[in-house]
C-alpha cells in the first residue's frame, strides 16, 4: 500500500521539504522518497490547508500500571469523559486525537512490571515503553552503602532493565522513599540515610554513571529530592551536579524549581534553573507544566504524596509503600488560578520552556496527569507560541504570583518548528529512537496532519489525519490493537545477578523468575 | 492464599475445545443480553470476556464480597495509607495481625514473620502451631472495636490512664515502632458494624502516621477477583459491573448491592467464569453455563464446561492478594507461601484457550472486526 499525503505544509527542520507545501509518501510502515511521476498512490490524503508533522512523542506520561489503575478506581464513580485518567483504549485515542503516536510510562515498578505492560499493550494507537524505577530498594541502597563494585552495580541495573523490559531507569526521590520507610521524613541531597548511610547524591552519581556504562538509550531520568518543597531549587541543582558531567534528565522540573522569597515563602527559581541548563549541556529536562482545573496526582514518591494528601481535593486518596521498591500515591488535586501557589507553578513551567534556549534539551509535558491531562497540550502550545494570549492568561492568575514572575517580560514566542522539535525530534533523540520523530524518508510512518486555524490551540486540537505505522487511523477499528513495546536490552553479567538471587527473591517475596518477563511471555501479552 | 491441587478426578474428558465452545454458544441467546459473571479470573481470561461482551452487547459483573465494597466505602471517605507484604515481612518493626481468617489465608505468613526481625502481635485466637506470634491478645472480633477505640484514645490523649493490659501492650508497641503494619484478611470485615472497626483502624493509621509510619494491609483472599477487577478497570474505566450495550460502556455499580436472585431475573442467560481453582462454592445465581476448573465442579450450575486452572496447569497472569505482584504462572504456583505445585493435567483446555476460541467465533458471527478502507478525503471537518 502506497499512501501520499499531499499539499500539506511540512513542518520538520530535518526534512528537505521543510516549511513549504509538499507531499509525504508512505509505503508499508515507512516514509519513502517521492516515487517516479508515473507511480500513483493507492491512497491519497489531501492535506491542503494543513500542517504535516511527525507523530508526537511524550517522554513522560503516567498511562499504565498499578497506580494509574488505582487512580481510575478512585475516579470510577465519574463518567469516563469527565476524568483525567481514562481507560487505556480511550487514552490511546485521545493521544491520537492530538497527533501523538509514541508515549512513555515513567514509573514502572520492577515487581509490577507485567501490569504496566498489559496496560501499555491495551493502549491502542501508540507505541510505548516504560522506565523502571530504581534507587529506593533496600538491596540496592545497602550495596551502595557498603561500596559495591561498578561491574556488580551495572549487572544489577542491567538485570533490572532487562527483567522488566524497560527502556530506561528512573530514580524517584533518590533514597528518600526508602528513608520514609524508616520514618526518616526528610533526606536532602547530602544527608545520609539513617539505615544505609548513603546520600541521594551517591545514588544519583552511581546510577547516572551506570546508565552510561550500560549504554542505555536514555540518561537517568530523575524525579529529584524535595519535590514540591519551597526552596528545593538548591537540592535540584545539587542533584544535577551529582551527575558529575554524565547525561542526566530532570523530570517535571517545575515541581523542583522553587525559591523561598516573598510573603508566601515561595517563589520562582526558573531563571536559576534555566541558566544552569543553558550552561550545562549534559542536562535535559521535561517541564511538568501545571494547567488549571481538576486532575489527580499520581506518583511513586510516597513521602511527597503523603504530604500532598493534606491538600487533596476530596478524601479519595491512597498512599502506599509498594513491594520493596518505591511506592504509590494517588491524590486528587484541583489547580485554581486564584490561588498563589498554583498560579506560581503555572508561571514557572512556562518560564522554563521560554528561558531554556536549546529546544533540543527541553520537553513539553504536564507529567500527565499530575500537572494536568495531556489533552491540554494544544493549549500549552498556544501559550508558548502566542505572547498576547499568554499575557492575557497571565492577567487572570493570582496577582502576587504574576508580580513575582519574569513571564511578563519574556517576549519569546515558539515557532512551529520549535514545537516540532520539543514534541517530536528532541524526544526521539533523547530516547535514542532513530526511527521516528521526523518525516525524512526511511523513518517510521507516524504522521500527524493538523488543519490550520487562526489560533494554534485550535490547530493542534484538529488532527484531521493520523497515520501510525503507515496505516491511517480508522475510528472503525475494533478489538484492542496494540502498538509496539520499545525496550532496551543491555548486556550484563548474569553470574553477578545469580550471586544476589537470594537477596532479590527475599526482597520481593518471589522467585527471580517471577520478576523476569521472558520474551515468550511478552509475545503472549501482545498476541492476545 | 489457599493452594489447591487439580487432578483429573471428576473430569469428564468427553469434550474437545470445539465441542466446549459449541456447548456455550448453544446457550447464548441472540436476542437478549447475557451476563458474564466473573467469579475469579486471570488477566487473559478477563480480557477475552470483555471482548466477547463488547461484540455481543452484553453485561459483565465481577462477583464482590461485601468486604470489598466496605473497604472501598471507607477508603473513599477517609483516605488510605497502605503497604504490601514485602514491607510487612521485610521492614516492619511491628506487625499486628488480626482476626480469625489471616492464618488460613496466609499459612506461610507466620513463618515469615517469625524469621523477620519484628515484633508480632496477633489480635484474636491463634491456632496455627508451632508458629506463634510474640504476643496473642485473644480478643473476639466483636470486641476489636472497643480495644481499638481504647488504643486510639490513648494515642490521641496521652494522659489517659491505663485501662487494661491489652490496650497497654498495643499502645506501647505502636509508640515504640517506627514502622507498623496492621494486616488482616479482607473478608474479615463485611458489614456496617464491622465498618466501625475498620474506621478505627484507619483513624489509628492516620494519627500515628503524623509522627511514625503505620500502614494497613487487608489481604484479598481471592486473587482472581482482584485481577478481574483491575483488568476491567483499565479497559473500561469501571468496576465491578458494566453494561456494554450499543457500543457504549456504562457503569452498573449499583449491582454490587443486588441480591443474587435479582441477577437471575434481570438476565436471560448467565455465564459464570472461574478460571482459578478455589475451594469456596460458586455464588448461587442459577447460572446457565459454568466455566470452572476440572475437579472443582461441585457447586457449578447449568451447563458445566471444564477448564484447566490457571496456576495449576495453565498459564495466566494473576495479581497477588496485596495487588503488589503480577506473577506469570506456567504450570507452577509460586507465591509468598513459597509453596509450589507443578502438576499439569491433560485434557481440558485452559479458560484462555476456550474463551479465545469463543471470542473468535462470536466476532466472526457479529462482524466485529470490520474495517473501513479506501481513499480518504478531507473536504472539511474531521474524518
Amino acid at each position: 500500500m502506497r499512501t501520499e499525503i499531499r499539499n500539506g505544509w511540512v513542518v520538520d527542520p530535518q526534512h528537505p521539504g521543510h516549511a513549504r507545501a509538499g507531499s509525504i509518501w508512505i509505503e508499508g510502515e515507512q516514509i519513502i522518497e517521492a516515487p517516479a511521476e508515473e507511480q500513483a498512490a493507492d491512497e491519497s490524503v489531501d492535506a491542503s490547508g494543513c500542517i504535516v508533522m511527525a507523530g508526537g512523542i511524550d517522554i513522560h506520561t503516567h498511562i499504565g500500571g498499578g497506580k494509574v489503575n488505582l487512580a481510575r478506581m478512585l475516579q470510577s464513580s465519574q463518567p469516563v469523559d469527565e476524568r483525567t485518567v481514562w481507560p487505556t483504549r480511550q487514552t490511546g485515542r485521545l493521544y491520537n486525537d492530538i497527533g501523538y503516536t509514541s508515549c512513555f510510562e515513567p514509573a514502572m515498578l520492577l515487581p509490577t512490571a507485567r501490569h504496566t505492560h498489559w496496560e501499555l499493550r491495551d493502549t491502542p494507537g501508540i507505541d510505548s515503553g516504560a522506565y523502571v524505577v530504581l534507587g529506593n530498594e533496600d538491596w540496592l541502597l545497602r550495596q551502595l552503602g557498603q561500596g559495591i563494585e561498578t561491574a556488580q552495580l551495572d549487572a544489577l541495573v542491567g538485570w533490572a532493565v532487562s527483567a522488566s523490559r524497560a527502556l530506561a531507569i528512573k530514580v524517584v526521590n533518590p533514597g528518600g522513599i526508602n528513608a520514609f520507610r524508616f520514618n526518616q521524613r526528610q533526606l536532602d541531597v547530602d544527608e545520609r540515610h539513617r539505615a544505609y548511610g548513603v546520600t541521594p547524591r551517591d545514588v544519583v552519581r552511581e546510577l547516572t554513571a551506570s546508565a552510561v556504562r550500560l549504554g542505555l538509550p536514555h540518561p537517568l531520568h530523575v524525579h529529584a529530592s524535595n519535590l514540591g518543597v519551597p526552596g528545593n531549587i538548591e537540592s535540584t541543582l545539587a542533584t544535577l551536579r551529582a551527575a558529575e558531567g554524565c547525561p542526566i534528565h530532570l523530570t517535571h522540573a517545575q515541581f523542583n524549581c522553587y525559591g523561598t522569597e516573598g510573603k508566601f515563602g515561595m517563589s520562582s527559581a526558573a531563571e536559576r534553573l534555566s541558566r544552569f541548563v543553558n550552561q550545562h549541556d549534559n542536562v535535559t529536562l521535561d517541564v511538568g507544566q501545571v494547567l488549571f482545573g481538576q486532575t489527580v496526582t499520581i506518583s511513586a514518591d510516597t513521602r511527597a504524596q503523603y504530604e500532598n494528601s493534606r491538600f487533596a481535593d476530596g478524601k479519595r486518596w491512597i498512599v502506599s509503600d509498594m513491594g520493596a521498591s518505591a511506592g504509590c500515591g494517588v491524590v486528587p488535586m484541583r489547580y485554581e488560578d486564584d490561588r498563589f501557589v498554583h498560579s506560581l507553578q503555572w508561571c514557572i513551567g512556562l518560564e522554563l520552556l521560554l528561558l531554556i534556549e536549546d529546544p533540543w534539551r527541553v520537553f513539553l509535558t504536564t507529567d500527565h496527569p499530575n500537572g494536568g491531562p495531556f489533552t491540554c497540550y494544544p493549549h500549552l502550545m498556544r501559550l508558548l507560541m502566542d505572547k498576547s494570549f499568554r499575557q492575557d492568561q497571565l492577567g487572570r492568575i493570582h496577582p502576587d504570583a504574576a508580580g513575582m514572575t519574569a513571564l511578563q517580560e519574556i517576549d519569546r514566542e515558539y515557532t512551529v518548528d520549535e514545537i516540532a522539535i520539543i514534541t517530536r525530534l528532541a524526544p526521539a533523540k533523547i530516547l535514542s529512537l532513530d526511527d521516528r520523530g521526523s518525516l525524512v524518508p526511511g523513518q517510521l510512518a507516524d504522521v500527524s496532519v493538523f488543519r490550520r486555524h487562526s489560533d494554534w490551540e485550535a490547530t493542534f486540537r484538529d488532527c484531521v489525519c493520523l497515520v501510525k505505522n503507515g496505516r491511517i487511523r480508522s475510528d472503525a477499528l475494533s478489538g484492542i490493537d496494540a502498538g509496539r513495546l520499545l525496550s532496551a536490552a543491555p548486556e550484563f553479567d548474569r553470574g553477578v545477578v545469580e550471586k544476589y538471587r537470594e537477596l532479590l527473591s527475599s526482597a520481593y517475596g518471589c522467585s527471580l523468575g517471577g520478576l523476569e518477563i521472558s520474551q515468550t511471555e511478552l509475545d503472549e501479552i501482545y498476541r492476545n | 492464599m489457599k493452594l489447591l491441587k487439580q487432578t483429573t478426578a471428576g473430569y469428564s474428558g468427553n469434550y474437545s475445545l470445539a465441542d466446549s465452545v459449541d456447548r456455550i454458544v448453544a446457550k447464548l441467546p441472540t436476542d437478549k443480553k447475557t451476563l458474564w459473571w466473573i467469579d475469579s479470573a486471570d488477566v487473559q481470561s478477563t480480557r477475552q470476556i470483555i471482548q466477547i461482551a463488547e461484540a455481543r452487547g452484553d453485561d459483565i459483573h465481577i462477583g464482590q464480597s461485601t468486604s470489598t465494597g466496605l473497604q472501598r466505602r471507607v477508603s473513599e471517605s477517609t483516605g488510605w495509607l497502605g503497604t504490601t507484604l514485602a514491607e510487612a515481612t521485610g521492614h516492619s518493626q511491628l506487625v499486628i495481625t488480626l482476626g480469625s481468617e489471616v492464618e488460613t489465608e496466609l499459612p506461610q505468613l507466620g513463618k515469615q514473620l517469625t524469621r523477620a526481625e519484628s515484633t508480632w502481635i496477633h489480635l484474636g485466637e491463634w491456632r496455627c502451631e508451632p508458629v506463634k506470634p510474640d504476643y496473642v491478645i485473644p480478643v473476639a472480633v466483636s470486641d476489636l472495636y472497643a480495644l481499638l477505640t481504647e488504643v486510639l484514645l490513648r494515642l490521641r490523649y496521652e494522659s489517659l490512664s491505663q485501662r487494661d493490659a491489652d490496650s497497654q501492650l498495643l499502645y506501647s508497641a505502636i509508640t515504640e515502632s517506627d514502622y507498623t503494619t496492621v494486616l488482616w484478611s479482607a473478608d474479615q470485615f463485611n458489614d456496617d458494624i464491622d465498618e466501625l472497626t475498620l474506621r478505627r483502624l484507619v483513624a489509628i493509621s492516620h494519627l500515628v502516621s503524623q509522627t511514625q509510619r503505620l500502614c494497613l494491609l487487608p489481604i484479598e483472599a481471592n486473587p482472581g477477583r482482584v485481577t478481574a477487577s483491575e483488568t476491567l478497570s483499565w479497559l473500561t474505566g469501571y468496576t465491578p459491573s458494566v453494561s456494554l450495550h450499543d457500543g457504549q460502556c456504562r457503569s452498573q455499580v449499583e449491582r454490587a448491592a443486588w441480591p443474587l436472585e435479582r441477577f437471575r431475573k434481570a438476565f436471560r442467560c448467565i455465564v459464570m467464569l472461574r478460571s482459578v481453582a478455589a475451594a469456596a462454592p460458586l455464588p448461587r445465581v442459577n447460572a446457565d453455563v459454568s466455566i470452572v476448573p476440572a475437579g472443582f465442579t461441585e457447586s457449578a450450575q447449568g451447563e458445566v464446561v471444564e477448564v484447566t486452572s490457571v496456576g495449576l496447569g495453565a498459564a495466566g497472569h494473576l495479581m497477588r492478594g496485596d495487588a503488589a505482584l503480577t506473577v506469570f504462572h506456567d504450570g507452577t504456583f509460586d507465591d509468598v507461601s513459597g509453596t509450589s505445585s507443578n502438576e499439569r493435567i491433560a485434557g481440558p483446555p485452559s479458560a484462555i484457550e476456550l474463551l479465545s476460541e469463543l471470542r473468535h467465533r462470536i466476532q466472526l458471527s457479529t462482524g466485529a472486526h470490520t474495517h473501513r478502507s479506501g481513499a480518504v478525503e478531507l473536504g472539511g471537518g474531521r474524518r
